[in-house]
């Protein structure tokens, strides 16, 4: 429960974010003044920051693009093919 | 009839000028003449057409911001209010913006807008919103059809296949340009499904790019919540749109790259931060680990009995000097009281007895050394080595050392 609870929250944590946090955390460690103990939860969460932030990377799920039209006052999305007239 | 002073009714004058809308903000088409550029930095002109001429002033304030010079029979549009001086009695226009009739009105309008949305601070650095490093969706404003979505996509695909790309459609020129990219804007904000918008057309001529410098068009950039790139394909001038965009691109292509990350790129960095990461802790451990290492590997803990050892030494070298001390204090103690010891056997009267002498007293015990404290007939006690004599004096003879006090005198 707990554990599915902080998934959770991982998931929630924009690329931007993890990515400026595990800068910091590496950059905290590079100076090596931290107690032991901070630092191997530090290495834990920096570890973490970089899984979330590769997973975020995963590009190899092709995305679908889609053409916003507007009918009746209600936007509704379409796949998006490309014309190729001009 | 009032009859006026030549002051009041031209100030009267003046006033009719002031007073109306038209003139006192006016653009006026003509052929410059008579083009005179003071050393104040003011210049002076008279706009002409075939059948009419306006006498006309720019101060430096303003002309030194002109981009051409004017010079007589140069066609222009001048733009200003038009008021009377009155001391010559004579109605000129003060001109503000003057600008060479072939580039012509959108050009005037381009830089009036630009500086009163600039006064309102719309294009100021403070104002830009920073684009997302990785955004999920990415809005595109522009036409469905021609190159600039075309460029967009493929050069998206290349840096993110993940990307998804949602796009409003809208026509980039013609009356209704404006409005629909307005509109656009304002759909990709409400219902906020992306994260970064590009707005862009081709490039074209200023006319063709008009939509791009529409107010409410620059207006709805600048209230966007998301940000926007502009990529209105025009690498050398400006439309109003680039200056308010949060970032500006010179081709839509170069848009989709700023807002696309190359995501191998970023895979490879975030892996050498990873990388960083792991070689950090690693060394932080080893570190630790070394630490360690050299206190367990000191003498203390390597031979606890050692340092009880060397306590022992320490204490049996003490010990030993502490004896040879005492033995040295005892000798020395000793010798002291052998050179008394003889001293005192020496000054022993007995052992003077013993080489032959006696001691001689009186009966009441006291030693007897000058013969004068005697007379005949006393009784004494003579002491020897061995045992005592009681005897009684015959005669008493006084001298020293047993010889009589006439013989020494006679020496």
């Amino acid at each position: 429960m707990v554990r599915a609870k902080k998934k959770e929250d991982q998931n929630e944590i924009g690329f931007e974010q993890a990515l400026e946090k595990l800068e910091i955390i590496v950059k905290q460690l590079e100076k090596g003044e931290l107690p032991l103990d901070q630092s191997l939860e530090h290495f834990a969460e920096g570890v973490n920051l970089s899984k979330i932030c590769l997973h975020k990377l995963n590009y190899a799920e092709q995305q679908i693009d889609k053409i916003l039209l507007e009918e009746k006052g209600k936007v509704i999305e379409r796949p998006l093919q490309l014309q190729e007239d001009d | 009839m009032n009859i006026f002073s030549v002051s009041e009714i031209t100030k009267y004058i003046k006033q009719l000028f002031e007073y109306d809308s038209r003139v006192a903000s006016v653009m006026v088409r003509g052929e410059i003449s008579n083009f005179k550029k003071h050393y104040s930095g003011h210049c002076y002109f008279t706009l002409k057409d075939s059948n009419a001429t306006i006498r006309a002033v720019m101060f430096k304030s303003r002309a030194q911001f002109l981009k051409f010079e004017p010079k007589d029979g140069m066609k222009v549009i001048a733009g200003g209010q038009i008021t009377v001086f009155e001391r010559d009695g004579q109605y000129q226009l003060y001109t503000s913006q003057l600008v060479p009739e072939g580039i012509g009105e959108l050009s005037l309008a381009f830089a009036q807008l630009k500086e009163k949305l600039e006064g309102e601070g719309l294009f100021a650095d403070e104002r830009k919103q920073a684009l997302p490093i990785l955004p999920k969706t990415v809005g595109i404003v522009t036409s469905p059809t021609g190159a600039v979505l075309r460029d967009i996509i493929t050069v998206s695909k290349r840096r993110h296949p993940g990307i998804m790309l949602k796009l409003y459609p809208v026509q980039v020129q013609g009356a209704e340009a404006p409005m629909q990219i307005v509109h656009g804007i304002e759909v990709f904000n409400q219902l906020n499904n992306v994260d970064v918008i590009i707005i862009g057309r081709g490039g074209g001529s200023i006319e063709e790019l008009w939509a791009f410098n529409d107010e409410k068009v620059v207006r709805a950039i600048a209230a966007s919540q998301i940000p926007i790139v502009s990529a209105v394909g025009h690498q050398t001038d400006y439309t109003l749109a680039d200056f308010v965009a949060d970032r500006r691109a010179a081709t839509p292509s170069q848009a989709a790259e700023f807002v696309v990350p190359d995501v191998r790129e970023l895979h490879k960095y975030v892996t050498t931060l990873h990388n960083m990461l792991e070689g950090n802790i690693r060394n932080l451990v080893k570190n630790n680990i070394r630490r360690l290492e050299q206190s367990t590997q000191n003498r203390v803990f390597r031979n606890p009995y050692e340092a009880i050892a060397i306590r022992q030494q320490i204490l049996d070298h003490s010990l030993q000097r502490l004896d040879q001390s005492m033995k040295k204090i005892v000798l020395g103690k000793e010798h002291a009281f052998k050179i008394t010891a003889e001293k005192l056997a020496m000054l022993n009267p007995l052992a003077v007895l013993a080489r032959g002498y006696s001691i001689l007293r009186t009966m009441d015990g006291k030693l007897v050394k000058d013969a004068a404290a005697l007379e005949a007939g006393q009784r004494i006690e003579i002491v020897l080595n061995r045992g005592m004599i009681e005897a009684e004096i015959i005669h008493v003879q006084e001298g020293h050392h047993g010889k009589s006090q006439e013989e020494r005198g006679s020496k």
